[in-house]
């Protein structure tokens, strides 16, 4: 029976080691020297300016820094740049765990704290002055990690909320595309840019072969019709990602079920399950008719990436994974990052008058992804994340 | 199904074990519902899992990964099993792992192997690994069980016929 335990735990011990191994997961990543870098544009050669952040929902009015420093950036930004240049768009999972839950819910105060220290960070008084807009769009947890009605329920929740604090002139904020529907929904932001905003948990949902099939003809028509605008496409779940959904799984806390779960595609929020990956099929079909839009940003693992996919004819794209608004997971190196780390933040596009496409992403120490304690303790935490928030990198686009 | 009829499928098995001079110590049912749950109950319990995920009923998460309704009956039939096979025989609960981890390994293998010619992607023999390990653990253990207890009782009938008696008052034995 001794030698018998003995194998057993010996077993595990390997398995341990090898998942550990294997995952090969770091805190940073650079294809190139770090700092990679090109110079912030003066205002005046900027024409609008999108922010990207996803994953936000756990973040607490007072108690993020991230979301502090995206409030600071909008209103820089705002004051800057004529009305309606600045955009941020909130990538999906907006409030964890469960969503806006019904307003007789016992959970729902928290719910609606969560979603309005997000909406705080477009509605400063410049933000308001300027007409800086917030377009939240849905995550699996914002459906509750729910599908059918009931998942729909929390989905229109959080779009009456955000409607709510619309119709009271004090933020311009948006759900969009509108509950339930899969998008794209439109939104021109200046006169360089159009950003396609889609629910990719309809997707997820197992709908019919043609209602899939129509949401990626009106995508492909959102970016033919675009013009010169540079297409971003908004959409919660990555075509790539070197986090947890693409398999950066450590073997604890979960004893390698999750790693398991996610290599034989049980998972439907991994990219290894069927149905997204007839999503990223889908995503590079249309790709490879109307060509590559400038970015494909998204969240749903919780840091910060910069990858580049490749099609079957060999054109690239870029994929901007912004998840770390309030979370941090693991992430490792995959074919096609440029740049990766395990820090919170934010991503910034800055479209030029000229043309061209800039990307900062602002970066913090892991340690403050959210102050807690109460009094100077969580004062200090706040100041001290602040300090570290730095651009962390930077590339041109276009 | 939930987690309180989980229960009480465990209950039902610490209920039918054996009492009296063949119930053994706490100490090996706790071994048996250990060695059920995690080296059978788990690995049926995913197997379900990722087959119905073929199907096209995919997991939301983990969790419900684990804890599907036919899951939680496999998981709770393989404790109390564990937990009967713990209380009626110490020796058993060493079959019912060595048969979990030997079968679970040669089930894993095949279901490897017949997903390479069915379903030759990557998820697809990740998929049937997990299937074949499942399927393996129930069937090693089980059948592994039942056939080392059949050769143990049959070997204490012949170690009984072959009791001695020791002669006493041998001379300068002391006793």
């Amino acid at each position: 029976m001794v030698t018998r335990t003995r194998i057993v735990l010996s077993a595990v011990l390997v398995a341990v080691a090898s998942q550990q191994g294997c995952t090969g997961r770091v805190d940073r990543f650079s294809a190139g020297s770090e700092p990679v870098g090109v110079a912030e544009p003066s205002p005046d050669e900027v024409a609008a300016v999108l922010f990207l952040v996803g994953d936000a929902g756990m973040a607490e009015e007072g108690r993020s820094p991230t979301i502090r420093q995206l409030g600071r950036d909008v209103e820089a930004w705002a004051g800057a740049l004529p009305d309606s240049a600045v955009m941020a768009v909130f990538l999906g999972d907006n409030v964890y765990e469960v969503g806006i839950r019904d307003p007789d819910d016992p959970g729902y105060p928290q719910d609606t704290l969560r979603l309005n220290t997000q909406v705080r960070a477009v509605a400063g008084p410049m933000a308001r002055e300027r007409a800086a807009r917030g377009v939240f769009i849905p995550g699996n947890h914002d459906w509750g990690n729910l599908r059918g009605e009931a998942g729909l329920a929390r989905a229109r929740n959080m779009a009456e909320h955000l409607a709510g604090w619309a119709a009271s002139g004090t933020a311009a904020v948006a759900f969009l595309p509108q509950a339930g529907d899969p998008g794209p929904a439109n939104l021109d932001l200046g006169r360089h840019a159009r950003i396609l905003a889609l629910d990719g948990h309809w997707w997820l949902q197992g709908e019919e072969p043609e209602a899939r099939a129509a949401v990626m003809s009106r995508i492909a028509d959102a970016m033919d019709g675009a013009g010169d605008r540079h297409v971003v496409i908004a959409s919660h779940l990555p075509l790539l990602t070197g986090g947890p959904h693409g398999g950066t799984i450590p073997f604890f806390p979960t004893f390698g079920l999750r790693f398991l779960a996610h290599k034989s595609g049980m998972l439907i929020q991994d990219v290894t399950a069927k149905p997204y990956k007839e999503l990223i099929a889908a995503f590079h079909d249309v790709f490879d008719r109307v060509g590559p839009p400038l970015a494909m940003a998204g969240g749903h693992d919780h840091s910060l990436q910069v990858l580049e996919g490749t099609l079957p004819d060999g054109r690239t794209y870029t994929q901007l994974l912004s998840g770390a608004g309030s979370k941090l997971t693991d992430m490792r190196p995959v074919p096609g990052m440029a740049w990766g780390r395990r820090a919170p933040g934010y991503m910034r596009i800055t479209f030029l008058e000229d043309g061209g496409a800039l990307l900062h992403v602002t970066a913090g120490a892991a340690a403050y992804k959210q102050c807690d304690g109460d009094g100077d303790v969580r004062l200090q935490c706040m100041a001290a994340a602040a300090d570290s928030m730095h651009v962390a990198y930077s590339a041109r686009l276009r | 199904m939930s987690p309180r009829i989980a229960c009480l499928l465990i209950s039902v098995g610490l209920i039918a074990t054996p009492r009296g001079a063949s119930a053994q110590s706490a100490g090996e049912v706790v071994a048996g519902a250990a060695v059920g749950g995690l080296l059978v109950g788990l690995p049926v319990t995913l197997a379900y899992s990722t087959a119905r995920a073929q199907q096209g009923a995919y997991a939301w998460n983990t969790r419900e990964a684990v804890l599907r309704p036919a899951g939680l009956v496999a998981g709770a039939v393989s404790i109390g099993g564990g937990i009967w096979t713990g209380a009626s025989d110490r020796h058993r609960v060493g079959d019912l792992a060595l048969g979990a981890v030997v079968g679970g390994g040669v089930g894993a293998l095949v279901g490897r192997g017949v997903a390479q010619l069915t379903a030759p992607t990557p998820e697809g023999r990740w998929a049937g690994l997990v299937i074949g390990w499942g399927v393996g653990a129930l069937v090693g253990s089980v059948t592994y069980t039942l056939v080392r207890g059949a050769d143990r009782t049959s070997g204490a009938e012949t170690a009984t016929a072959l009791s001695v008696s020791l002669p006493r008052g041998l001379p300068g034995a002391g006793w």
